[in-house]
């Protein structure tokens, strides 16, 4: 196929360009992902104050040679001081989900292994975790205490809902309003 | 005059595409191409075999939305538009180019396998039916910028091949 030469500078001039996602605040502090005109990937970030400085917390720049492993917020404490992020392969749809403490930027031991993830929200008190995930039998909500082992975490959720039903954000909409949204379609669809 | 359209879309799930920035659309208009985008299905990470979608990954989950050709009635109406099912051998076909990867684990690369070699197997025509194809590419992106300039690149190529088109 011709035309190398002559598509893929311009192309480049419009895709090479800074690009920073929306912010989110919690307890005074924004978080973004940002990725740079010559950078391949987007970094998450916080910034502590208005005027603060921007700090990376996580690059994935470094995760795969090739830079095909990504990640993204999936929460953050309302303190601002834990954050849950998700690490993806590709261009799958199922993230591992790894905590980091913000102000030290060490990862927790605790890791909810690698599924597709349907929201994840950390409690207030930073005591545990709730996240959707889809099993083959439906979708189902968890509950995950800091420190456990996440293949023995509680079902709390979702008991007889099969492939018919969704989850939308259901942990994210159940700490707000307690209201638990499963409805018919969701982030699984083909798009 | 002719003028080259690029038509792409999607549809399904009551979602519908907002206007926004798309380095591909302005790509295409400042090379004198019009730019069109109704809700309908593509050709990107597709789903073409509508009678046996549900069998793979989690399309179970969409039996709500499109039906399930293990139901009767429903059967006859996804085989009367299945793509899959609709290819004839001889038929001269224009060219095609799928976009699918092993990473897609929401709709299952084999529709677009299967269809790429169909398409070849059938058509009468000399025009070529190809598969983009990358290990790790999938539904949910996770394409690195220069990867993204790499893919976006062959599929203007094709484009501007196929259309007799030149980029200025």
């Amino acid at each position: 196929m011709p035309g190398r030469d002559r598509i893929q500078p311009r192309l480049t001039e419009l895709i090479k360009i800074d690009t920073v996602n929306v912010p989110f605040v919690r307890g005074g502090r924004s978080f973004f992902s940002k990725r740079e005109a010559d950078q391949d990937l987007f970094v998450l970030y916080v910034r502590k104050g208005p005027d603060a400085p921007d700090e990376v917390l996580v690059d994935p720049h470094g995760l795969s040679p090739d830079h095909r492993v990504s990640v993204n917020f999936e929460d953050v404490s309302a303190d601002g001081r834990l954050l849950a992020y998700g690490v993806r392969n590709g261009g799958e749809d199922e993230v591992t989900v790894r905590l980091m403490d913000v102000d030290s930027r060490r990862d927790l031991p605790d890791t909810l292994p690698r599924a597709r993830y349907f929201g994840v929200a950390l409690t207030a008190d930073k005591s545990a975790v709730y996240y959707a995930r889809l099993a083959r039998e439906g979708p189902r909500m968890f509950r995950h205490a800091m420190g456990a082992d996440p293949a023995r975490d509680e079902e709390v959720f979702g008991e007889g809902y099969g492939p018919e039903k969704i989850p939308h954000d259901l942990p994210l909409r159940g700490r707000r309003g307690q209201v638990r949204r499963v409805g018919p379609t969701g982030r699984s669809r083909p798009q | 005059m002719i003028e080259q359209t690029l038509l792409t879309g999607y549809g399904g799930f009551n979602q519908s595409q907002l206007p926004g920035f798309s380095a591909r659309a302005a790509f295409w208009i400042e090379n004198g191409g019009v730019f069109a985008l109704p809700s309908l299905r593509v050709c990107a990470y597709p789903l073409l075999d509508m009678l046996r979608y549900h069998r793979f990954l989690v399309a179970g989950y969409w039996v709500p939305e499109y039906g399930s050709a293990e139901d009767a009635a429903q059967f006859s109406v996804l085989r009367a538009y299945s793509p899959y099912h609709h290819v004839k051998p001889g038929e001269r076909y224009p060219a095609v180019l799928f976009i699918t990867g092993d990473g897609d684990t929401r709709v299952a690369p084999l529709h677009a396998r299967k269809m790429a070699a169909l398409l070849q197997a059938s058509t009468g025509s000399d025009r070529p039916v190809l598969l983009h194809y990358d290990t790790k590419a999938g539904h949910s992106g996770g394409l690195p910028a220069s990867k993204v300039i790499e893919d976006l690149t062959n599929e203007m190529r094709f484009l501007f091949w196929q259309l007799g088109m030149s980029p200025g």
